[in-house]
């Protein structure tokens, strides 16, 4: 199911930061793994993705690296940095609270079926 | 054919948008590796080649769109608080430059006032120049850049004259006497690029660090005779370079292994010099500087500077003692170069010592806390580089104007009059603003690791065999 996009807009960058947690990306492989990982509920665009690791890694959110192992190309690689991890650990903060109180508001409805 | 135009079409579409020329290599390549993985991605769902490229072209999004957003992150990061101290500084020393002026008799009024306006003009431009030039020649062009020194260094040795037993001054038409040892100012931000070119190396890359430092300051003792303090600035830079290298893992050699390829032969040689010099004038001026006489010569100065600062106030012209007669200048020389800061506590008071020092260290703080932000190694080393030059000599000057002169004098950065120390001086601050303004954008070849989770790279790191063999 295609997702109204400014739902997305306002998380983009908790997933992002939320995918390097665990290893090092580069671009393209965020938005495979994103597509993958959310049953292609997400589709970013690469003219989305890239202003925002650029704006992510300018604040010292994250760091690049070049690396060619294994591959033709140089690949840019992305890494959370230890502030990149902070901002991830109050972004699932927010959301947090944020799902909580719309699915509160959403079960007090009429209509609403599923959670 | 066609379709690759497509591509070079949209990430120059992209490019077109971003004001900020230096970014374009670095993004254009991002984008055109991204559009490839996507073109291959969509090939082996079985699309063709033609529709893989524009599909991949179309899921990009709009280049204008994507390109003034990249417009707006990439901006040229003029450090303005750098900016502004430097002209502080410069501002302070054309003040200070004119109340010497006016207490000095023997020459024309306003004499060197005037000569360091013209100096702090000829250095801005240089600072400018040096500022626009891309800073990455130093980590491209390393050797040939030392190599042009080294010559240049011989060369004006032959020019220099002689004046008490050192040579010291080359006369260049028009803009008159050149400091010929303050030369070797130039010479730690060309060993950073050394340092950057030769740390893939290993044990051996220290090595010849090693080797490389010791070309310029051999050629410099034997052909100037003097300007030691230029040597000492130029040996404590690159050996604090050399040691922050090996500390971040720039080396990928074990630490303590490193720090001994450095230390070892540095306590051996300065042990021998030790030997030398304690025997020799060494002696008598470190006697001087903890017991000062007024008789002997180095303690004569000393006794001076500190009779003067005792009689120092906070604000306003401080007393000297009753054996001092007539005017202070006839007790205190070089009031223009080497003692300016001691002058000035006794005319103006502690207050200018205070408003000094403190935009220095606010220069010195400030500066080292952007370099610390710089992520690229090059970066790193030519900005800390010059920190070190800067903050050597502030350090050595102000300690010999509030009474320890444990050293000769070297210039106070931009502040204390002097054209070649002025310009040197300015020249250096504009290329570590340049690292400033676009270091972000150097890409280093080897990946900075000092997380745990790349083990590859703790490969050489935790062996304990001394690797020599990484000499390509």
């Amino acid at each position: 199911m295609a997702i109204d996009k400014s739902l997305l807009t306002g998380s983009t960058t908790m997933l992002i930061l939320k995918l390097l947690e665990d290893r090092d990306m580069y671009g393209y492989q965020m938005i495979e793994e994103l597509s993958k990982q959310s049953n292609t509920t997400f589709t970013l665009k690469a003219g989305t993705l890239y202003p925002l690791l650029h704006g992510l890694e300018q604040q010292g959110m994250l760091d690049s690296y070049d690396d060619t192992s294994g591959n033709a190309r140089v690949r840019k690689y992305y890494s959370i940095t230890k502030q990149g991890r902070g901002l991830l650990a109050d972004k699932k903060a927010e959301w947090t609270t944020y799902s909580k109180a719309v699915n509160k508001v959403l079960k007090g409805g009429a209509g609403f079926a599923t959670a | 054919m066609q379709q690759l135009d497509k591509i070079k079409q949209y990430t120059s579409s992209v490019c077109d948008q971003i004001r900020w020329k230096k970014v374009h290599p670095m993004i254009s390549e991002e984008i055109e590796n991204h559009i490839s993985d996507q073109k291959e991605a969509f090939i082996n769902e079985g699309l063709d080649e033609i529709t893989s490229i524009d599909k991949a072209i179309e899921e990009m999004g709009d280049p204008v769109i994507v390109g003034s957003q990249l417009d707006r992150t990439h901006r040229p990061k003029t450090a303005w608080s750098m900016i502004f101290l430097t002209i502080s500084l410069l501002g302070i020393g054309l003040v200070m430059n004119f109340f010497v002026a006016g207490a000095l008799s023997d020459v024309p009024e306003l004499y060197y006032f005037n000569k360091s306006i013209v100096a702090a003009i000829i250095g801005t431009v240089c600072m400018m120049i040096a500022y626009f030039v891309d800073f990455t020649i130093i980590g491209r062009h390393p050797k040939m850049i030392f190599a042009i020194l080294i010559v240049l260094m011989i060369v004006s040795a032959f020019f220099a004259i002689d004046h008490n037993g050192a040579r010291r001054w080359i006369r260049i038409p028009i803009l008159g006497p050149v400091s010929a040892s303050l030369f070797l100012l130039l010479f730690p931000t060309a060993y950073a690029g050394i340092i950057y070119n030769l740390r893939s190396k290993g044990y051996w890359g220290i090595l010849l660090c090693g080797i490389s430092y010791a070309i310029p300051a051999f050629i410099f003792i034997n052909m100037y005779h003097g300007g030691i303090t230029s040597v000492l600035l130029y040996t404590l830079s690159c050996l604090i370079l050399l040691v922050i290298s090996i500390f971040k893992g720039w080396f990928n050699v074990k630490r303590r292994y490193g720090l001994l390829v450095v230390f070892a032969p540095t306590v051996v040689i300065s042990a021998m010099l030790l030997l030398v010099m304690l025997s020799g004038p060494a002696a008598a001026r470190l006697k001087a500087v903890l017991y000062p006489n007024a008789d002997s010569g180095w303690g004569y100065i000393m006794f001076v500077t500190r009779d003067i600062l005792s009689g120092a106030i906070f604000f306003g012209q401080g007393t000297l003692p009753i054996r001092y007669t007539g005017d202070i200048t006839s007790w205190l020389p070089s009031i223009h170069t080497d003692y300016t800061i001691t002058f000035l506590i006794h005319y103006v008071g502690w207050i200018a010592f205070v408003v000094i020092l403190s935009v220095l260290v606010a220069f010195i703080a400030r500066g080292f806390y952007l370099c610390a932000k710089q992520k690229n190694v090059l970066g790193r080393l030519v900005s800390t580089s010059v920190l070190l030059t800067f903050t050597i000599q502030a350090v050595i000057y102000i300690s010999a104007n509030l009474g320890f002169q444990f050293f000769s004098q070297l210039p106070l950065p931009l502040i204390s009059y002097g054209g070649t120390s002025t310009v040197i001086n300015l020249i250096l601050i504009g290329i570590m603003l340049s690292v400033f303004k676009s270091g972000y954008l150097v890409r280093d070849n080897q990946k900075i690791t000092n997380s745990s989770e790349h083990k590859m790279f703790e490969f050489v790191d935790g062996k304990i065999v001394i690797d020599l063999g990484k000499w390509n």
